[in-house]
């Protein structure tokens, strides 16, 4: 006979919370592991770095234009959070982003399953999945640890996207368009997602047209967060700096991207071409998926975030925890889901030998640039097939709601 | 979802993707676009075709006749009949008729009473007080002609004067217009051939010229480096005083080469110089010396520490060595095997060496200023020749003149040998800059990916305006400017042809380019063409 220990949800729940809170308290005391981790190419990266922005933080105090030293690209406006914050809070302030994010992707499960409920489902159909499994899920999730712990400010940019797709599927239009305009002025690329956030607006309020309103909205307050940057540094000196920087691919330092090992091997006549045919990749997919998954934006916001995270030109972990803190909220296509222990284990072999083949390489000398580029490759390789996964499951599950008598049956499209 | 708007949807979504891609045309087109400054190919292949014809290196004589009240010249009519036959003799020469000559000549009486004394002082005669120096410069030439008893003789002055005195019974108009052009032609044909030879293509069969293969290659700038080669300090430990020599000794003569190139001047001191021949030993008379066929081996490459990382200029080196005490005195045999009196060698193109036995007792020893003075003039008759200066003389054997030479200037180097080396410079520089625009342009044609940058168009048509100035002024008669203009052409393309942007696209062949393109773009084209052409069927 064995004993279990039936616990209630509300105590899992707030287990859980005690947990995600020690962990993330208990590793910000040791300075050696937010050292290591916030100097690791996997999960800082330029852009996103926390030592570069002490510097720009340095600079600005001292009243030199803080992108005049050539390490800093992040936005002007991170600089003011940070200068006026005591060293002390900064931990605190991680960790409750981490927290509150974990709390808005509650309430988004919340708030979509309360939208879906009336939506035929399937007879493969578990039951839904509590609220707070997703939010524990995100909490727990090593990716989302290892970045709060580092001090990476793309926590600022995750964040910044939840709580507009928080804020669009409550129907706030104001704090939604402003969430994704923050994003988009700390990162650039969150731009694609702006047709989806008007997408949730309008689940809402279905057959207003509130687009229009809407892209006013988003460049009033992108021009807004803008405009403010410019009179906080006293020019425009940043916009090259960082989305400069971000567009044009200046560091060629190695991440896990697709982008350093190409154009280190690029041709110079060829390399602005290159570019702009990656960065083309980013966007080719935006307006598709939203056409395609306009009944479920939601969705297309995870699949998107997923695009961005491989495709981007400075990638880290980070990117991949904001759309896998996505992935449990349709917990109703794991079933159809085909290559899950694929994924998981090109996720585990990635993560275990990224860090030894990058140390064999730049301090050990027995590696050499390929060894970490076959990782990255089988890193994003993982997120794609992750991503195409969840697409067939997604797609094939709305296939057999709606055609129950060919559930099993082999589907192909012409 | 109906199954039209299914349909339209996957119509919507293809479109979308075509629209992404048809944005990105343009930007494949002008982000791989090879710039192509426009070059002056056509004005360049003019230039290179020139082949001399419409250069002019001018030259204008001036004869004074000498005033005597017994036979007096006629001058009318006398300076057309010189002129035509100086012209009609160089231009008759099969071998310089690459350039055009255009030599005139003035004819003037000067009262014979006031320099009759000073001639009749005998030979030593300060022709350079005669001429008039405002009226001097390159290419002006004024000859004192007087009628005398004994033969011809010529004296030829630092400036630009000479004195000739002809044979009393030649002293009338028909002689006069046979003896001067001939005794000019011996003077300056050779400097002409030397010219036209510098726009001719260079024929395998002809034979080097020995001047010209001593002679670096031309530079703006020189380094000239003194080293002492010090074998053994520890038995004679030897100094100099090579500054003040070379302010006192050699300054001059770098000042006069100015117009040329500038040259910068430093020294070193080696000890334990070590010799990789072994002198032979003359024990009837004791001392060692060194065959001719030893001296290319001379120089210690391999040790001796002799290249310079003060300038990237070219460099010439004078080595001022002393052997060590059981190699010494040391002497230089020629090929007869008599020991040679300036104990020293010039090694064409590279520089020259002095090999110096001081005579002491002591264990030190430093050369003064005084002991570097003959060390320092072979070191100039040796940089004469490594910068191409040639001595002024006349070639022709037969002619009866006696010619005498002023004394050597200080500055080492006479007017007429700088005018003539300024003349040759010159015109090397043009052929030069030609040769390397006509380079350029071929390559350019040649390879259609490689990238031409405006600076690169800017280079090339300044220089070509540099050539333009360079003859106008060779016309003129302004060679200063004619050199600055020459150097200016020179090192535009060469500055234009060496340029790191026009090598980078050097060799790209097309097949490159399918292998840039065809791995990402092939596979990525295959969905998107197929379902474009589904689309298209089902329309029908």
């Amino acid at each position: 006979m064995s004993t279990t220990i039936a616990l209630s949800s509300t105590a899992k729940r707030d287990l859980i919370l005690i947990a995600s809170i020690l962990i993330r308290f208990l590793l910000f005391q040791f300075d050696n592991v937010t050292e290591i981790l916030g100097s690791r190419v996997e999960i800082v990266t330029p852009v996103t770095s926390f030592r570069r922005l002490t510097e720009g933080i340095y600079l600005f105090q001292n009243g030199v234009p803080p992108y005049d030293g050539g390490i800093f690209h992040q936005p002007p406006l991170l600089l003011p959070i940070f200068a006026y914050i005591p060293t002390i809070l900064t931990p605190i302030l991680y960790t409750c982003l981490d927290l509150v994010f974990a709390y808005l992707i509650q309430e988004i499960t919340r708030i979509k399953q309360q939208l879906y409920k009336d939506c035929p489902r399937s007879d493969g159909d578990e039951g839904e999945i509590e609220p707070w499994v997703v939010a524990g899920c995100y909490l727990l999730n090593p990716l989302t640890i290892a970045t709060c712990l580092s001090k990476s400010t793309v926590v600022f940019t995750n964040f910044a996207v939840v709580a507009s797709v928080y804020y669009a599927m409550k129907g706030n239009r104001s704090y939604a368009m402003f969430g994704i305009a923050m994003a988009t002025y700390l990162s650039l690329y969150p731009i694609t997602m702006v047709a989806l956030i008007i997408l949730l607006l309008n689940q809402n309020m279905p057959g207003k047209s509130i687009a229009v309103h809407c892209i006013i909205l988003f460049i009033g307050w992108l021009s807004g967060l803008i405009g403010l940057s410019y009179l906080l540094v006293g020019s425009w000196d940043f916009l090259s700096a960082t989305y400069g920087f971000i567009l044009l691919l200046s560091d060629l330092a190695p991440n896990i991207g697709l982008f350093w090992y190409f154009f280190i091997e690029m041709f110079d006549q060829f390399r602005n071409f290159f570019l702009v045919v990656f960065q083309l990749h980013t966007l080719i997919f935006a307006a598709p998926l939203t056409i395609k998954f306009r009944d479920h934006p939601l969705f297309a916001v995870f699949v998107l975030g997923g695009i961005t995270a491989v495709f981007k030109s400075y990638p880290s972990i980070g990117d991949a925890s904001l759309y896998i803190a996505f992935l449990p909220i349709y917990s109703e296509i794991v079933n159809y889901m085909r290559y899950s222990f694929l994924i998981t284990n090109i996720f585990l072999y990635s993560s275990l030998l990224a860090p030894i083949f990058y140390h064999l390489w730049i301090y050990a000398g027995s590696g050499n640039a390929n060894f970490f580029y076959a990782i990255t490759l089988v890193y994003s390789i993982g997120n794609i097939v992750l991503l195409v996964d969840a697409t067939y499951a997604m797609l094939r599950r709305e296939f057999d709601v709606r055609n129950p008598e060919l559930k099993g049956r082999e589907v192909t499209q012409k | 979802m109906s199954e039209t708007d299914t349909d339209r949807t996957r119509r919507l979504i293809i479109a979308s993707f075509w629209t992404v891609i048809l944005i990105g045309l343009p930007l494949w087109w002008k982000t791989t676009d090879v710039y192509r400054a426009q070059l002056p190919f056509t004005e360049i292949e003019q230039w290179s075709r020139w082949e001399a014809s419409n250069l002019v290196f001018p030259l204008d004589f001036t004869f004074y006749f000498a005033e005597e009240d017994e036979t007096p010249i006629e001058l009318e009519q006398l300076s057309e009949n010189i002129e035509r036959a100086l012209n009609e003799q160089f231009s008759r020469d099969a071998e310089a008729d690459g350039l055009v000559t255009q030599l005139s000549v003035t004819v003037d009486s000067v009262k014979w009473k006031q320099w009759d004394k000073i001639v009749r002082k005998e030979n030593e005669i300060d022709v350079d007080s005669f001429g008039n120096s405002m009226e001097e410069f390159n290419g002006r030439y004024e000859f004192y002609i007087a009628p005398g008893d004994g033969d011809m003789r010529v004296n030829l002055g630092n400036s630009r004067c000479a004195f000739v005195q002809i044979n009393r019974k030649d002293w009338n108009e028909l002689a006069i217009t046979k003896i001067l052009p001939s005794l000019l032609f011996s003077f300056f044909h050779s400097e002409y051939l030397l010219l036209s030879a510098l726009f001719k293509p260079p024929s395998p069969e002809e034979k080097p010229n020995i001047d010209n293969m001593r002679a670096m290659k031309y530079s703006p700038r020189y380094q000239i480096t003194f080293s002492l080669m010090n074998a053994c300090p520890s038995t004679l430990l030897v100094d100099w005083n090579i500054e003040e020599a070379v302010n006192m000794y050699l300054k001059p003569f770098l000042d006069e080469l100015k117009i040329l190139s500038e040259v910068t001047v430093d020294s070193q001191v080696q000890y334990y110089a070590q010799l990789t021949v072994t002198p032979e030993k003359n024990e009837n008379e004791g001392y060692y010396y060194l065959r001719p066929e030893m001296l290319p081996h001379f120089v210690n490459s391999a040790e001796w520490n002799l290249a310079s990382a003060v300038s990237s200029y070219p460099t010439l080196n004078l080595i001022l060595y002393t052997p060590e005490a059981n190699q010494s005195p040391l002497h230089i045999h020629n090929s007869k095997g008599h020991p040679i009196d300036n104990n020293a060698f010039l090694i064409p193109r590279w520089g020259g060496i002095v090999i110096s036995n001081p005579q002491t007792t002591n264990n030190s020893y430093k050369l003064t200023v005084e002991e570097l003075k003959p060390i320092i003039e072979i070191f100039i008759s040796q940089l004469r020749g490594l910068l191409g200066v040639r001595k002024f003389t006349s070639d022709d054997k037969e002619l009866s003149a006696k010619v005498r030479y002023a004394p050597p200037p200080s500055t080492a180097i006479t007017a007429w040998e700088l005018d003539s080396l300024i003349r040759h410079r010159t015109a090397e520089n043009i052929v030069a800059a030609i040769s390397t625009l006509k380079s350029l342009s071929q390559l350019v044609s040649e390879i259609p990916n490689m990238v031409v940058l405006d600076h690169i168009q800017t280079e090339v048509l300044q220089a070509l305006d540099s050539l333009k100035e360079s003859c106008e002024n060779l016309r003129t008669m302004s060679y200063v400017a004619a050199l600055n203009h020459a150097k200016q052409a020179l090192e535009r393309s060469e500055s234009a042809f060496f340029d790191p942007t026009m090598v980078s696209m050097l060799y790209f062949p097309d097949e490159h380019k399918y292998a840039i393109y065809m791995p990402l773009f092939v596979p990525v084209s295959v969905p998107l063409l197929i379902a474009l052409l589904r689309e298209a069927k089902k329309k029908k």
